[in-house]
């Protein structure tokens, strides 16, 4: 095991206390290490200093990381005791009620995360359970059945209850979120749900900060906490983000009932055998209802990052509004300008929306991106004030230099009849996109600047 | 660290401050002048005119939007005159200094070195002889001190048309400026017209500014290089610094700039006024015998009103109200744009209004393509693109409007809190919006009759406060109460204080107030100091 740097916030440590004077890092316990949220939180544990015991169903085939011991593990079976040893804080990821499942699996896997909150409370370790948004909502689901039963014996023996929305981004992407990729990458044309269920996304790797801020100690024991995006997105404009950031697709939307496709999916299910499947993702979508997390992001001090960025395949947060504003400003100074800016106009763009402290860029619609034009659709009078801000700029910008001199400055005289037409012709443009606007919906493109009114 | 008396000092820097300071000067009498004296930057554009500039100057943003893009603070603020990045400084640290606290009013002013003359519209106008019985002060003494100034700053416009009896004769004047073609061809169709119905009650006629078209002291005329919005490099535009700086070359005058003044306070022999260093924060007490107040109507009303201990007592505050709108000219749309233009007031006008005791309202017309086309086409309700060309094709064929209506329309008030803050009320007179509509039609009939057409839409009556004309704060009565100015300026209630810029104005015309706040800052100085140092007043 080589030598950890040592993030005192991370490990928890008291005020005053020297990391230098402590010799073993801590200790973290995670079961389901190997899965999709188990990935990443294993990884950060280790760059914030922690050493791991990190228990899978197949560790064999995993990678050799510098400070984490890998063990086998199956909810199936009890796990060995001596795992528990030293161990600071247990953080119980596993379950095995995702593919299709039946009311025995169900009731092992609940006996299976008693026993091992048991040996957690035993170890004096601290126990965090994650839970999911599908338990707050009284979803039928096994899924939603086994979490809400842990959540409970979690609570009553003072563990913390973790509840994430729906949880994206990362290298490797799985779960809920893994489906959602596989579904954008190969389909041409995507569901528009009716009604549009509400997502409360949430970064992988913001997801693991807080886990690991609660195993050092912070936050609450016996306290559930619900952590996904305060205002929630809709599915389509999830979907889209997700095509155009992370595949840079463009895809149509075809607009599908929910309810009904969640009676047929389970039928299918029942007809196939047990639950699980298709089918219970489908009903998970019906059952999600928004949750409240204001309040525990404001106890964990989390701030979530930017849905777009956090879509993208590097998904840091590293300063990724620059490139999202460059984008906007690349667009807006083209429509505004009728050619494309050079790279020091996109750049004056950028850094007037920094120096204003805007750090996202405009939720514009992959489409608008590869058509500005539409923006003469989507522009109206008391239209989105930030689009309006942000136009305002742009021409402001694209006025201030002499490559766009004669769009902005009548240099050369007309003739009153050439220019009753030129204006004649911009009057009919403008015409014409006052009588697309009625239609920006059914043409898929409302919310397309502001990010509402999906559905 | 405390000063020994000095005879007289003024506080500001504006026009009246350096009239006032002037005139004392000419009499012989030593002169401290104090201010805030924000300094200017100095983002001017390249050597060239407007229109080689935007054609081939790379580094035309710099001066346009500012080095570090300053235009964008003043997004959501009407006028474009508050975008321009070279007046930032002119404005800067008002409110705050002052602790404005305000609801429906715009309070604009300024720290800096020259005031509000920086950037100014620069229109002259003289109180006519009804205005002028509202002041307690001699019409031929004022007339005298109007045509002083004007021989000193250099004003231009025409003795001969319409309007100038309206806007005052017998001044020395420059001429006016060459007229740009459509407003040329405007006052052409007026002169032919001018006995039509349409035209009773109205008057149009070149504008009279403080801009020179000949050289004086050091300054040049106009060279119609079209950057008027965002300073002229050849000092063509009357500012106030420029008499500054004079002044400092001027034996028995001292400068104290960078100066905030808190507080005053009368003595047993004079006034002390408490400074605070704006670099340091350090104090300083400067004593002196007379006190000359020249900070503008609100910060000389909040010296005042603290000194008499008016806490949360409501004072008056005159502004006026300004109408402004976008007048076509058909017979220019097509037109390029000029290659020289001068971009301030080319024309003014004057209505008869039935209104007591002002009978008028009076504006200015400026031509389009003075501001930027991205400020034209925010006004335009339709997406950018489209509203770019029309706005390209129209600057050159519309005139700018203001028109300032006669200020007893405001119901404003003003107030200095408990916790120090001058807090000012917004607010108009019932009736007043529809007295403005109505004058609105007379003024789209009147220029319809001389072949312009007024821009539906575009007609619009700035905020309170937005048109940066304050008066009246402290009031000239001939029978004043405290808090309130005599016929010499000085304070009720405050031995050794004077007022001499616009706070003393007991009324507010439909027409600019500078110069006769200017004229009346001399006639008060010259007035001191002929009369010595006579003991204070109780």
């Amino acid at each position: 095991m080589g030598m950890m740097r040592f993030d005192a916030i991370a490990t928890g440590l008291s005020p005053g206390e020297n990391p230098g004077l402590l010799t073993e890092p801590p200790l973290l316990l995670v079961t389901g290490a190997s899965g999709y949220i188990g990935r990443a939180l294993v990884r950060l544990a280790v760059g914030a200093g922690w050493c791991v015991r990190a228990l899978a169903r197949s560790p064999g085939g995993l990678p050799r990381i510098p400070g984490v011991t890998w063990h086998p593990y199956d909810l199936a079976h009890d796990p060995d005791p001596g795992l528990f040893s030293g161990v600071r804080a247990v953080v119980h990821l596993a379950a095995m009620t995702q593919g299709r499942v039946d009311r025995e699996t169900e009731a092992r896997e609940v006996a299976a995360g008693r026993r091992l909150f048991e040996l957690a409370g035993e170890s004096g370790a601290r126990l965090l359970f994650v839970s999911s948004q599908s338990a707050v909502t009284g979803a039928e689901s096994a899924y939603a059945r086994v979490k809400r039963t842990l959540e409970g014996e979690a609570l009553s023996r003072r563990g913390i209850v973790v509840r994430p929305g729906l949880v994206y981004g990362g290298g490797h992407p799985g779960g809920q979120f893994g489906f959602l990729c596989r579904l954008v990458a190969t389909l041409p044309i995507l569901p528009r749900f009716v009604p549009a269920p509400p997502l409360q996304p949430i970064h992988v790797e913001d997801l693991c900060r807080a886990l690991l801020s609660l195993a050092a100690g912070g936050g609450e024991t016996s306290t559930s906490y619900n952590l996904g995006d305060r205002e929630g997105v809709t599915w389509q404009r999830f979907l889209r983000l997700l095509a155009w950031e992370r595949f840079r697709r463009c895809p149509l939307w075809l607009p599908v009932p929910l309810l009904p496709l969640s009676w047929a999916a389970r039928l299918m299910d029942r007809f196939s055998g047990g639950e699980g499947g298709i089918g219970q993702r489908v009903q998970g979508l019906v059952a999600l209802k928004e949750m409240e997390t204001a309040t525990s992001l404001v106890a964990l001090e989390l701030t979530l990052r930017p849905l777009r960025s956090g879509l993208r395949r590097g998904g840091g947060n590293s300063g990724p509004w620059r490139r999202d504003l460059a984008g906007e400003g690349y667009l807006l100074l083209r429509y505004v300008a009728g050619s494309r800016p050079p790279v020091g106009m996109v750049c004056r763009y950028v850094r007037v929306q920094e120096r204003a402290g805007v750090r996202e860029g405009l939720p514009l619609a992959p489409v608008v991106h590869a058509l500005p034009r539409l923006l003469w659709i989507l522009e109206r009078p008391g239209a989105a004030r930030d689009l309006e801000r942000s136009l305002a700029i742009a021409v402001a910008i694209a006025e201030a230099s002499p490559r766009f001199a004669d769009r902005f400055l009548q240099l050369r005289p007309l003739s009153p009849i050439l220019a009753l037409f030129e204006a004649f012709v911009a009057g009919v443009r403008e015409v014409l996109a006052r009588m697309c606007r009625p239609w920006v919906g059914l043409m898929g493109l409302r919310g397309a600047v502001r990010g509402e009114g999906d559905g | 660290m405390d000063d020994s008396r000095v005879p007289f000092v003024v506080v500001g820097s504006g026009p009246s401050g350096v009239e006032a300071a002037s005139a004392l000067l000419d009499e012989g009498q030593p002169v401290t002048l104090v201010d805030a004296g924000e300094p200017p930057s100095l983002v001017l554009p390249s050597a060239g005119g407007f229109l080689d500039l935007r054609r081939g100057d790379p580094g035309q943003w710099k001066w346009l939007l500012g080095p570090d893009f300053e235009m964008f603070d003043g997004m959501e603020v009407a006028s474009p005159k508050m975008r321009v990045p070279q007046h930032q400084y002119v404005f800067r640290g008002f409110a705050e200094a002052n602790r404005l606290e305000t609801e429906d009013f715009s309070a604009v002013g300024s720290l800096a070195r020259g005031g509000l003359s920086n950037a100014w519209g620069a229109g002259i106008s003289c109180f006519d002889a009804e205005e002028l019985r509202c002041l307690p002060v001699d019409s031929a003494v004022m007339a005298a001190a109007y045509r002083e100034i004007a021989q000193r700053i250099g004003v231009s416009g025409s003795d001969a048309d319409d309007l100038g009896g309206f806007h005052g004769r017998g001044l020395p004047l420059q001429p006016p400026g060459p007229l740009s073609p459509g407003p040329k061809r405007l006052l052409g169709n007026y002169r032919r017209r001018r006995d039509a119905p349409w035209a009773r009650g109205f008057a149009l006629g070149h504008g009279r500014n403080a801009v020179l078209t000949e050289p004086l002291g050091g300054r040049s005329p106009c060279r119609r290089l079209g950057l008027c919005l965002w300073g002229c490099p050849g000092r063509a535009i009357y500012a106030a610094s420029y008499d500054l700086e004079r002044l400092t070359a001027r034996p028995g005058f001292r400068y104290l700039g960078g100066m905030w003044a808190e507080s005053l306070e009368v003595e047993a022999d004079g006034v002390a006024l408490e400074l605070v260093d704006r670099a340091d924060g350090s104090r300083r007490r400067l004593r002196t015998s007379r006190l000359l107040l020249a900070a503008g109507a609100l910060g000389s009303a909040r010296l005042v009103m603290r000194a008499l201990q008016r806490i949360d007592r409501d004072g008056p505050l005159l502004t006026s109200p300004v109408m402004r709108f976008a007048l076509f000219l058909p017979h220019r749309f097509g037109a390029a744009v000029e290659a020289e233009s001068f971009n301030l007031a080319q024309l003014s006008f004057a209505v008869q209004v039935d209104r007591e005791p002002v009978g008028h309202a009076s504006g200015n017309l400026f031509p389009g393509s003075g501001i930027p086309v991205g400020e034209l086409a925010r006004h335009i309700p339709m997406a950018r693109p489209a509203a770019l060309v029309l706005s390209r094709l129209l600057a050159p064929a519309i005139l700018l409007g203001n028109c300032f209506l006669p200020g007893g329309f405001g119901r404003h008030r003003l107030r200095l809190a408990t916790s120090g803050a001058l807090q000012i009320r917004g607010g108009w007179e019932s009736g007043y919006q529809a007295w403005t509509e109505a004058l609105g039609r007379r003024l789209v009939r009147a220029f319809r009759g001389c072949g312009g057409w007024v821009l539906p839409g575009s007609v619009g009556l700035l905020a309170p406060g937005e048109d940066i004309h304050y008066a009246g704060t402290l009031p000239m009565r001939i029978r004043p109460e405290v808090g309130e100015c005599d016929a010499e300026g000085g304070v009720v209630g405050l031995p050794g204080v004077f007022v001499v810029d616009a706070a003393a104005l007991p009324l507010l015309p439909g027409r600019a107030h500078t110069f006769t706040a200017m004229a009346l800052a001399r006639v008060i100085g010259r007035k001191l100091a002929i009369s010595g140092h006579p003991s204070p007043r109780g």
